[in-house]
């Protein structure tokens, strides 16, 4: 009840300035839109044509995922980094409650008005093109719960890195313009070539965008799809016992300053 | 204006100029280890840029007419474009919204300095942005480019950097305009980077030629995003008659400036002090 009483506050907060919600708005569409015309041109030229209508639907259902999952520009590990550089992270080490739930919730909350708009996203998405079964849709509720899992993790190492360096912010930008490639959320993965491809689906990103919007297109349990679901349960797993074991050191070794 | 006056209005934003480039050298020099995960960012960024075009060009031989080299050079126009807005116009914008909430406005304004110069050149950061952020990568971009592929004439070239230059005052007019309601709203930070964004996906990822006239008055002249590397790269490529886009960007440019020294003083018209 607390962390949605937190939620709470932090989405009201962004109420008091109507015109920025507006813009925030616009943003994403003009992000979407963009995304989508770029590949429009693509396809004019490209092979194997994926379809202005599939290019549509995929960079819908991904920038709504990213946001819902925050993989991309996390918004929970900004809300670590954050309070971490400026010191309000005692405020809440000292109080009875779980840390990371709490910048969990607000950086929900905060963002509130993108999440909506990302699930509205998706949804049009969905409608351009449908899952081809019923079984593709469970794929796709499978590999986005397991998205969530692995993004969480990865928000949580990105944000204990600023325990332990002053370039962080440095670093997460690197680290992110990566992921913006390798998560599928710039350019499909299918489109990369065949040995690269192999190789970064053995790596958590593409799992975080890419793997919830391809489960549309699974109809069955063939080895391809036992292979991926064995990766992102393991990257599922594997991230957040590290990202956890990481934070729980980091905390050890913080020193506040202050009384 | 007599010519004491013309040279005394060039002599103070000359010496205002000079300190604002000094001070904030050794601003940005005083922390040596934000300089390293500065120049990761920008490296990291332009090598996945370079995978992402790689990958593109795997699966076509052109896009809207662009070889893969010919987008390499739209790419390496763009990434010059941002550097400069970032370091000369963008951040002082951004730091002009922080100014009006905190109060420091006022500050300013009561100094006997020419204002709106000293907004917009606030900082300059040729070493961060530039030298320190913008070169490493950038050199990545020209050793990926087959120079010997193009054949720049004179006129193409010299329009080219005059495109530039124009188009980096219309980016500046625009990034004005989108800061400046904050004297109204209090706040417009998604504002300033709605601009960004659109500048960032109309300029600078999708060549003019992949717009129609429509989009290109609405991107090069109402919206004039497109003036500094779209226009640029397309009169380098011999796309576009060098000529007529000059006297566009001009055109637009004059006007922008006229539009940005009206809402200037409309606005402080309208600006009530955070001080008591």
């Amino acid at each position: 009840m607390l962390y949605l009483n937190i939620l709470r506050f932090s989405f009201l907060r962004f109420f008091s300035y109507p015109y920025e919600i507006i813009a925030t708005f616009l943003r994403t569409v003009v992000e979407i839109a963009f995304l989508i015309f770029f590949w429009s041109l693509f396809t004019k030229n490209a092979h194997d044509s994926f379809g202005v209508v599939g290019f549509a639907s995929y960079f819908l259902i991904a920038s709504g995922i990213n946001e819902l999952v925050m993989a991309q520009w996390g918004k929970f590990a900004g809300a670590i980094g954050e309070a971490i550089k400026t010191g309000t992270i005692n405020n809440y080490l000292l109080k009875p409650l779980s840390v990371l739930p709490v910048f969990y919730a607000i950086a929900v909350g905060r963002h509130g008005v993108n999440k909506i708009l990302a699930i509205v996203t998706i949804v049009i998405g969905l409608l351009l093109q449908p899952p081809q079964t019923f079984q593709s849709f469970l794929f796709f509720l499978f590999f986005f719960i397991n998205a969530l899992f692995i993004a969480y993790g990865w928000n949580i190492l990105e944000g204990t890195m600023f325990f332990h360096s002053a370039d962080a912010r440095g670093m997460r930008n690197a680290v992110n313009h990566i992921i913006g490639v390798f998560s599928g959320l710039l350019i499909p993965i299918s489109l990369f070539p065949e040995p690269f491809k192999g190789f970064f689906k053995m790596t958590p990103f593409p799992w975080m965008i890419f793997g919830p919007v391809n489960a549309l297109k699974i109809t069955d349990f063939s080895d391809e799809v036992l292979g991926d679901i064995a990766i992102v349960l393991f990257w599922s797993l594997t991230l957040n016992i590290i990202a956890h074991l990481f934070w729980s050191w980091s905390i050890k070794k913080y020193e506040a300053i202050g009384i | 204006m007599k010519q004491s006056e013309f040279k005394l209005f060039f002599k103070e934003r000359f010496i205002l100029l000079k300190a604002n480039i000094v001070f904030t050298f050794q601003k940005e020099t005083a922390y040596w280890a934000d300089n390293w995960a500065s120049i990761l960012s920008t490296v990291f960024y332009t090598l996945s840029m370079l995978i992402f075009i790689n990958v593109l060009y795997t699966n076509v031989t052109t896009i809207v007419g662009y070889s893969k080299n010919d987008m390499l050079l739209f790419f390496f126009i763009g990434q010059m474009t941002f550097y400069t807005t970032w370091a000369i116009s963008a951040q002082n914008m951004q730091e002009f919204i922080l100014d009006v909430n905190r109060g420091d406005l006022d500050m300013i304004l009561t100094k006997p300095l020419p204002a709106l110069f000293y907004i917009t050149f606030k900082r300059v950061r040729i070493f961060s942005n530039i030298i320190r952020d913008g070169i490493p990568p950038t050199i990545a971009i020209v050793l990926a480019i087959d120079w010997s592929a193009f054949h720049f004439g004179f006129l193409s070239l010299s329009s080219a950097i005059a495109l530039f230059f124009l188009g980096q005052i219309c980016l500046h007019v625009l990034q004005f305009v989108s800061v400046i309601p904050v004297i109204w709203l209090g706040e417009s930070t998604s504002i300033f980077k709605l601009a960004f964004d659109v500048e960032s996906y109309a300029g600078r990822f999708i060549p003019l030629e992949g717009f129609n006239m429509y989009f290109r008055v609405l991107f090069g002249a109402i919206f004039p995003v497109m003036i500094s590397t779209s226009f640029t790269t397309s009169v380098l490529l011999g796309k576009s008659n060098p000529i007529t886009l000059l006297i566009w960007a001009m055109i637009v440019s004059i006007i922008g400036l006229i539009i940005r020294g009206v809402v200037w003083r409309f606005a402080l018209r309208s600006y009530t002090s955070a001080s008591s």
